[in-house]
C-alpha cells in the first residue's frame, strides 16, 4: 500500500477521535477497531478525493459501515461490550455516581435506533451543526432535527427509568 | 440555547469522559499496511479460484458456491459499490419501467444531469398521458403535459414560492423506484445479500433491504426492497418494493435501463404535442 505521508499524519492525529466515534456507533470496542481499519483503508485508496476533508470522509464511511451486519459476517468472536450492563451499573456504590452516570448514558445511547444514535453522536459528541450532520447522513436538515428531538426525548425516558430504579444516581439530564 | 441543546451537551460531556481512556493502537498505520497486503493476497487468490471454477463449471455444479465468494459476503463492500454506482446516475438517462399489473404501466426517464424527468402512463396498453418536468436550479418547476385520451396539452410553471405552497402529497413518503430512493434505502435499511441470479440475460447480484418509511408523525411503514444489481457495474437492473399496510402488502416491480447521454437518447425529453391538440399555458 503506497500512501501519501499526509495520510499517515492524519491517522496519527485523528485515529483516537475516530475510534471513539466508531465506538459510540457500535457500542463494541473490537467492532469499532475493525470498522475504523476498514474505513481508513478505503480512505487511503481514495486519498486524493478525501484529503481535503479526511475527517468527514472517514466518518461518512464509518456511518455506512456501522449500519451493516458486518459483525456477524466477519466471523470473529464478539468482544464483551466496554459499557457495563444495567444490572452492573445498579450495583455501583454511591461514591461512584459519576462513573455510573457515564455508564448509564452510554447504555442508553446504545438502545436508540440507529439513525437517532448517529444524529445524537454527530450533533453533540462531534459538535456538528444541523447542516453538517445533514450532509454526513444524506438527510434533510428537518429530518436531522426531528431525529434529534426524538432521540433526546427517548434518552430522557431511559435515564428517568434508571433514576427511578437507582435513586442514588446523579440526575444529569436535570442539570 | 434550548433545553434540548443543554441536555445534549451534558450528555456529550459524559460520553467524552467515559471514552477518555479509549485510544487507538499506536502502530495503526503499520497494521493498515499489513491488512492491505493480506487483502491483496486474498483478491489474487480469489481471482485464481474464479478461473478454476469457471474452467470446471461444465463438469461439476457446486451448491452454494456463490456464497463462498468473499465479495458476496462483504455487505459493506456491496453497499459502497451500489451507492457509488447510483452516484454516477448523472452519467446516464435512466428508464424505470414500473408494472402496476398489466395492462397498466408507468415509464419514467430521468436525466439527472439536467434535472429533467419524463413520465408516461399507460392504461389498457395505450399511452394515455405524458409529462415532462424540468426542475429549475432555483427550486421552481416547469413542465408540459399531454393528455392523449382527452386530446389536449398544457405548459405550466411553478415558482419556488409556489412550490412551497403546493398541497402536500400524501404519497411522497412512499419509496419511488429511482436512484435517489434506492440510495436512501441503502443508507437507512438493513442490507442482506441473497445471492447471484441471471435476470433477462444479465448477471446480477440479488440484494434485500429492510427499512421503514415514515407514514406520519408517529407511524412507520415496514418496507422491503429487493434489488438486482448488475454484477459488474452494480447499477440496479430490477427492483421490487413491498410496503406493508394494515390492508395488506403492495408490491411494485421496476426494471431499469441505463443509457448513455447521447443526443439520440436525450430526445425522449423533447416532448411535442401532436398536431390538432388544443392547448395553452396554465399556472
Amino acid at each position: 500500500m503506497r500512501v501519501d505521508p499526509t495520510f499517515d499524519a492524519f491517522v496519527e492525529r485523528e485515529s483516537t477521535a475516530l475510534l471513539r466515534f466508531a465506538y459510540l456507533l457500535t457500542n463494541d470496542r473490537g467492532h469499532a477497531e475493525d470498522l475504523l481499519q476498514v474505513a481508513l483503508l478505503r480512505t487511503a485508496r481514495r486519498w486524493a478525493a478525501a484529503r481535503d476533508r479526511p475527517g468527514a470522509y472517514v466518518r461518512k464511511i464509518l456511518l455506512n459501515l456501522s449500519r451493516d451486519r458486518v459483525r456477524w459476517l466477519m466471523r470473529r468472536v464478539r468482544e464483551r461490550p466496554l459499557a457495563p450492563t444495567h444490572d452492573e451499573v445498579a450495583a455501583v456504590g454511591p461514591h461512584d455516581h459519576a462513573v455510573a452516570e457515564r455508564h448509564l448514558v452510554v447504555a442508553a445511547l446504545a438502545r436508540l435506533p440507529e439513525r437517532q444514535r448517529q444524529v445524537v453522536v454527530l450533533r453533540y459528541f462531534e459538535d456538528l451543526s444541523v447542516e453538517q450532520t445533514s450532509e454526513l447522513l444524506d438527510m434533510p436538515p428537518g429530518t436531522v432535527k426531528s431525529h434529534t428531538s426524538r432521540a433526546l426525548a427517548r434518552l430522557r425516558e431511559l435515564l428517568d427509568d434508571n433514576d427511578n430504579d437507582t435513586t442514588h444516581l446523579a440526575r444529569a439530564h436535570h442539570d | 440555547m434550548t433545553d434540548d441543546d443543554q441536555f445534549g451537551r451534558r450528555l456529550a460531556t459524559l460520553l467524552r469522559d467515559e471514552l477518555s481512556d479509549v485510544h487507538s493502537a499506536p502502530n495503526l498505520t503499520d497494521r493498515l499496511r499489513g491488512r492491505a497486503r493480506r487483502r491483496q493476497l486474498l483478491v489474487g487468490a480469489c481471482a485464481v479460484a474464479v478461473v478454476a471454477i469457471t474452467g470446471a463449471v461444465g463438469l461439476v455444479a457446486v451448491p452454494g458456491a456463490d456464497r463462498a465468494d468473499p465479495e458476496l459476503v462483504d455487505v459493506a463492500h456491496v453497499r459502497t459499490q451500489v451507492t457509488d454506482a447510483l452516484a454516477r446516475s448523472t452519467d446516464y438517462v435512466v428508464l424505470a419501467r414500473t408494472a402496476n399489473g398489466a395492462p397498466y404501466r408507468v415509464d419514467k426517464w430521468t436525466d439527472a444531469a439536467t434535472r429533467r424527468v419524463r413520465t408516461d402512463w399507460y392504461g389498457d396498453g395505450k399511452l394515455s398521458v405524458s409529462v415532462v418536468v424540468t426542475n429549475e436550479a432555483d427550486g421552481g418547476q416547469r413542465g408540459l403535459q399531454i393528455d392523449y385520451l382527452n386530446r389536449w396539452y398544457a405548459h405550466w410553471q411553478r415558482t419556488p414560492a409556489e412550490m412551497e405552497h403546493t398541497f402536500p402529497d400524501f404519497f411522497e413518503d412512499l419509496p419511488e423506484a429511482n436512484p435517489e430512493s434506492i440510495s436512501q434505502a441503502l443508507a437507512d435499511g438493513t442490507l442482506e445479500i441473497v445471492g447471484k441470479e441471471t435476470i433477462d440475460g444479465h448477471e446480477t447480484l440479488r440484494l434485500r433491504l429492510e427499512t421503514e418509511i415514515e407514514a406520519g408523525p408517529t407511524a412507520t411503514t415496514p418496507t422491503t426492497m429487493e434489488l438486482w444489481v448488475d454484477a459488474d457495474s452494480y447499477l440496479p437492473h430490477r427492483s421490487t418494493i413491498t410496503t406493508t399496510h394494515e390492508f395488506g402488502a403492495l408490491t411494485r416491480t421496476t426494471t431499469y435501463t441505463w443509457s448513455e447521454r447521447t443526443p439520440e437518447n436525450l430526445k425522449v425529453f423533447d416532448l411535442t404535442p401532436p398536431p390538432g391538440f388544443p392547448g395553452g399555458k396554465r399556472r
